[in-house]
């Protein structure tokens, strides 16, 4: 189950909206069509077709077990040409684009583009011996440092740069306001790549990983604060001075929480990835709140609101409810609060009990004395988590109105000829 | 903008290009985003050396937290007598060990499942209560586990005051001798543990 879920989300919902936005934005800021529009097909249904199957061969138990990569290999092989022709695509439009510079969002969809071919290929590197099992070429010590290297990463360059990316297009569309700072984005993004790449094994503190390697993974996380922060920044700037429509406007808000969120989870990683921290919170649930945080609070957030700008626009017409993705946007926001605060006094509570000794040096808790401590925050947990995706079935209800009332003028999916409103001429 | 190959001729100033309208400012960083940034790398340049340098290792982390909990548990010597025979506060939490730990394998009435009946007349490895402490604490290899670490003196001392509680059988349950003379048991037993 969890398998499935992992990859719904990241390569299912997360890697789709990046999709469809990096699409749209690209076309625009190049101002000239994608290269080719049967890559584009191409990469629209051999991706979900790969979905599809990541779905029903991990319910039959068809599994690599490499964490957040447990798709078999004719799969994997199937990924590593959707990315090919992404890559294509991306970079064939970038080559034909009548715009001189590339602005932010491009470089990070090209980190993304980058590092995500190299971690998917070194990663998944493994000898097949059927046609749905394979093993990988790793073992022990170095698959674990592989894996985290790739896992890290995976959350850096498929939930953080495309995401950033995404930003960095629809809020100033939205807000109709000038990016804050052109330095502080090539600062960060330089220094946030940079620094990504080394923070994996913080995944395996207190490991057999050799100590120089945790330390490295661990000071690497902590250096990366800054850079993270700097995306934060430039988000929340932009919006300075026009916090009157942030406050009514469902899209911006739920870009400014999700920056908010971003800057949250991106200070409270480099912490748990500190030893001492790391010591209490490693295997508790406060690593599933944060991961949430993250997920839920920044990646959804602005995917959502990039889905609720880029939709009327496709299809030519208005948001069909603007009051319910106000109500979206407040219930994601209230099922993320719950969510996460009951996984942290969850976590904590957990990581204390499984430290905590007699004063003859015996453990003072059965494992099971834990799971039925926090099993109130379990269902809080479940309470938060069914509240946000209620918010999510209000956006699908509100999408699939507005496509209804936008397809009578333009085909469903079709972009126009030319694909972008050209404001300066050719 | 007329070409198509003109982007290569220069890089743009920020604030001179169109990108579908969106534009960019060009404000200086914060300082206190320098400084911070700064700072971790500082942090990070430190603890580096003095992580490698000062011998912190999480060998040494374990092997002292394990030494300090040996010397924890030698200092407190397990007492000889079962120090909550009759408390029937220490008995209630005695049952609660027993239903959550013992029953499993000795079943809900001790009467014998996977380990030895606990009320028959019958005892591997002695009734006295410094052996049964020796045999819930340490394990015994039949497939006893030790419960020590996991349960702590007290609570194994309390589910002793309630195993002692439970109504005896005169029948020799599983776990018995089959022929006399095997393993320890005394071939008329007393009541065990009391």
């Amino acid at each position: 189950m969890r398998p499935i879920h992992t990859n719904a989300v990241i390569f299912g919902f997360t890697l789709g909206t990046v999709f469809a936005g990096s699409y749209y934005g690209l076309q625009r800021l190049c101002r000239v069509r994608m290269f080719s529009d049967t890559l584009s097909r191409i990469n629209l249904w051999l991706w979900n077709a790969i979905i599809v199957a990541a779905a029903v061969s991990l319910m039959l138990g068809k599994t690599t077990s490499k964490e957040y990569a447990e798709l078999e290999w004719p799969i994997d092989v199937a990924i590593t040409v959707v990315w090919v022709v992404y890559a294509v695509n991306f970079f064939g439009t970038l080559a034909r684009r009548r715009e001189k510079g590339m602005y932010v969002a491009i470089w990070f969809w090209i980190a993304t583009i980058l590092t995500i071919a190299l971690l998917h290929i070194f990663n998944s590197l493994e000898r097949p011996i059927s046609w749905m099992k394979s093993y990988s070429i790793y073992a022990g010590l170095h698959d674990a440092n592989i894996q985290w290297w790739y896992g890290h990463n995976a959350v850096g360059f498929l939930l953080t740069t495309p995401i950033l990316g995404l930003m960095y297009y629809f809020l100033p569309k939205q807000i109709n306001r000038p990016i804050y700072s052109h330095r502080l984005s090539i600062v960060h993004f330089w220094s946030l790549i940079f620094i990504y790449m080394w923070a994996g094994p913080h995944h395996l503190i207190y490991s057999p990983l050799p100590d120089w390697a945790q330390t490295l993974g661990m000071t690497f996380s902590v250096m990366l604060i800054l850079p993270s922060w700097g995306g934060m920044l430039n988000g929340l700037l932009t919006m300075r001075g026009a916090w009157d429509r942030v406050r009514t406007d469902p899209i911006l808000k739920m870009m400014a929480v999700g920056i908010t969120f971003y800057g949250m989870s991106t200070f409270e990683g480099p912490m748990m990835a500190v030893r001492t921290v790391n010591s209490l919170s490693h295997f508790t649930n406060w690593t599933i709140g944060h991961v949430h945080s993250g997920a839920l609070g920044w990646v959804a957030l602005v995917c959502f609101a990039s889905l609720y700008y880029m939709i009327p626009r496709l299809w030519h017409t208005k948001l069909y409810s603007v009051r319910l993705a106000e109500v979206h946007f407040w219930t994601a926001t209230l099922g993320l609060v719950i969510y996460v605060t009951s996984m942290w006094i969850s976590g904590v509570t957990q990581g204390l009990m499984w430290r905590a000794v007699n004063a003859d040096g015996s453990l003072t808790y059965t494992f099971i004395e834990t799971v039925a401590a926090i099993r109130v925050y379990d269902v809080i947990r479940a309470v938060g988590g069914a509240v946000f995706l209620s918010g999510v079935f209000v956006m699908i209800y509100n999408v699939a109105k507005t496509i209804q009332q936008g397809s009578a003028a333009v085909p469903a999916g079709a972009l126009p000829p030319g694909a972008v409103p050209v404001a300066g001429g050719r | 903008m007329s070409g198509q190959d003109d982007y290569v001729a220069e890089l743009p100033r920020p604030d001179d290009a169109n990108r579908d309208g969106i534009r960019e400012e060009d404000n200086d960083i914060p300082g206190w985003w320098w400084w911070t940034w700064f700072a971790t790398i500082l942090f990070s340049a430190f603890y580096i050396p003095y992580y490698a340098l000062t011998g912190w290792s999480q060998e040494r982390m374990y092997a002292e937290q394990v030494e300090a909990a040996q010397a924890i548990a030698a200092s407190a010597p397990a007492p000889t007598a079962n120090p909550f025979r009759g408390d029937a506060a220490a008995i209630a939490e005695g049952q609660q060990v027993f239903a959550t730990i013992c029953a499993a394998c000795h079943k809900p009435d001790a009467s014998g499942l996977v380990g030895p009946s606990l009320v028959d007349p019958y005892w591997k490895y002695g009734d006295s209560d410094a052996d049964l402490f020796q045999t819930v604490a340490k394990g015994r290899p039949a497939g006893m586990p030790a419960w020590e670490s996991q349960l702590g003196t007290e609570k194994i001392w309390k589910a002793l005051a309630f195993m002692e509680t439970l109504p005896k059988s005169d029948q020799p349950g599983i776990g018995a001798p089959t022929a006399p003379g095997a393993a320890s048991a005394p071939a008329a037993a007393p009541a065990p543990g009391s």
